[in-house]
């Protein structure tokens, strides 16, 4: 049952097919018999979930039909669950518990759905491999020795591994959708604003979306439905009407315009895009020179405002404290520097340094600046083409993060996220038998057209997804 | 060029304290990102205006209201140490 996708199972639970009990027993099974190796989870909630399936089982005799009834999800442990702990995958998050539940979970919560437990993250979100999470090292489930991504390299661990039908995870440079690539589901990041962010540690305000990662599209499109819209406790979400993103899902592509950037690329992807020119779709190759600079704009700005963001974690009103001071300063610098990592620890430096009076103008700014060339660029090419396509490479081996981290890998993750334009990853392929996911990014709030193309990537490919 | 000075700046304002051999080890890599950050100028930015947010009208504000909190001893109860409904931090005077 752990095999079916979300929509699979929400069909055989409406007909009476299986049961809410019956599918979590299942995925907790499997995170019995495979997170050992994998560790995609830092919490799981084993009796909570039961007991939550078998009230939704009790819903389900009556009747009753809310989209996520009874289906066990993931959350990303950067996302808040009343009474429970968050660990942001930091040290300094030790023994803080949740005092209320993150907007978007709540609406998972609303819909039905079961939350089996949290799962790993780089440490705050900072990273792309989830090894710099305080806690453990996530594995990738399609080969053990590689990374899964990050920074929700848990969540898209524990969706290959069939250890839920679904989760939530979050993306400030490509967190959701490299992840996802890296393991060969579909990592949705929405459009900024259509999701509210309260209820998620902030890393860099003006970059972070919360969002889903999936076993297919349309998966990935019904939770999406679930937890898009606008919330009064977050005042960047945007209050409008929110279409059905399953709506055009299926229908055909022909005639819609897809600029494809110019770049190393690989069979699988090659393939990929040859097929979406089968279906229809007029691709013409482009080049986007000024991208070159995203990767390095983007860690400014987010190092600036997680600069901000992160002088909250001061040993005073939560999580760790340094038991080795004398007076109030040394209190707060020495929490902070025994209870945050390396990484996260540089950021901050290097944030605090960027935003400081005699650098402003050569960091920050010039980043801000650049970030407007980036939107520029995208308004350009969108007001060409229906979506924009690239490919992000296959997952790494553990301690081979790439000593340039600003390569054209970045670009594709973080230009979507400078622009607070929605992009979705989507597995087209293996390359040397790990997964290649194919990246799409249309306008602000075009997640329909986004994954319809995502929809037809997914249609008539070769790529299987694993079976553990 | 960073220096070790620089650096103990930076971790002045990022309030951290730095043990001697971070202090030489981010000294190495935060002189080499910022060396990196230079590429940004070969970009011309000469009149385009920063964003530093994606919605359109700017960032949005709201008025800073006291609301009620149903969660408040959860949240005293997180905290390292605390006296009645006090956090406790070290004597300032």
């Amino acid at each position: 049952m752990r095999k079916l996708t979300l929509k699979e199972l929400q069909t055989k639970l409406f007909n009476g097919e299986a049961t809410s009990v019956q599918a979590t027993q299942s995925v907790l099974e499997q995170i019995a018999a495979q997170d050992q190796q994998i560790k995609a989870y830092v919490s799981v909630f084993k009796e909570q979930a039961l007991q939550k399936a078998a009230q939704a089982d009790e819903k389900l005799k009556t009747g009753a039909s809310a989209s996520l009834l009874g289906i066990p999800l993931s959350i990303k442990d950067n996302l808040d669950l009343l009474g429970t702990a968050m660990t942001c995958g930091s040290k300094i998050m030790q023994s803080y518990i949740s005092s209320w539940t993150a907007r978007a979970v709540q609406k998972l919560q609303d819909a039905g759905a079961v939350i089996v437990g949290k799962t790993n993250l780089d440490e705050f979100a900072m990273g792309s491999s989830t090894e710099n999470s305080a806690l453990q090292k996530t594995a990738n489930p399609w080969n053990i020795e590689y990374v899964p991504g990050g920074s929700s390299g848990g969540a898209a661990a524990s969706v290959a591994a069939d250890e839920c039908f679904g989760a939530l995870g979050s993306d400030t440079g490509g967190s959701l959708r490299q992840p996802a690539a890296f393991c060969g589901v579909v990592g949705l990041r929405p459009t900024y604003g259509a999701v509210s962010r309260q209820g998620l540690a902030a890393f860099a305000s003006s970059l972070d979306q919360i969002g889903p990662i999936a076993k297919t599209v349309e998966d990935a499109a019904l939770l999406f439905n679930v937890i898009a819209g606008y919330d009064e406790n977050d005042p960047t979400s945007v209050n409008m009407t929110h279409p059905d993103y399953t709506a055009l899902l299926g229908k055909d592509i022909k005639g819609l315009k897809i600029a494809v950037i110019k770049e190393p690329s690989n069979a699988a992807a090659q393939s990929a895009i040859a097929e979406l020119k089968n279906q229809g779709a007029l691709i013409t190759e482009i080049e986007l020179p000024n991208f070159q600079y995203a990767p390095m704009a983007y860690y400014l700005i987010s190092a600036a405002e997680a600069s901000s963001n992160l002088a909250r974690f001061d040993g005073v009103r939560f999580g760790y404290r340094s038991k080795d001071f004398k007076d109030s300063l040394e209190l707060y610098q020495r929490s902070r520097a025994e209870g945050l990592g390396e990484e996260v620890k540089r950021r901050l430096m290097i944030g605090a340094y960027a935003l400081s009076a005699g650098q402003y103008n050569n960091y920050f700014l010039k980043a801000q600046k650049v970030r407007t060339v980036i939107i520029q660029d995208y308004a350009k090419v969108l007001a060409q083409y229906d979506a924009v396509v690239s490919v992000y490479g296959t997952a790494f081996k553990f301690g081979a993060a790439r000593d340039n981290a600003f390569d054209a890998n970045d670009a594709s993750a973080v230009t979507p996220a400078l622009a607070g334009l929605p992009a979705v990853s989507v597995p087209c392929g293996l390359l040397d038998g790990l997964p290649v996911g194919l990246q799409i990014v249309t306008r602000a709030f075009q997640e329909q057209k986004l994954l319809q193309i995502a929809s037809a990537v997914e249609r008539n490919s070769k790529f299987e997804r694993l079976s553990l | 060029m960073i220096s070790a000075n620089d650096i103990k700046n930076m971790a002045n304002m990022a309030c951290l304290a730095l043990s001697d051999t971070d202090l030489a080890e981010y000294t190495t890599s935060i002189d080499k990102i910022l060396t990196q950050a230079q590429m940004l100028n070969q970009l011309d930015t000469t009149n385009v205006e920063p964003t530093f947010t994606p919605l359109t009208g700017g960032t949005p504000l709201r008025p800073d209201v006291v609301k009620p909190f149903a969660q408040r001893d959860a949240l005293l109860a997180g905290a390292p140490e605390i006296s009645g409904t006090s956090y406790v931090v070290p004597r300032i005077l």
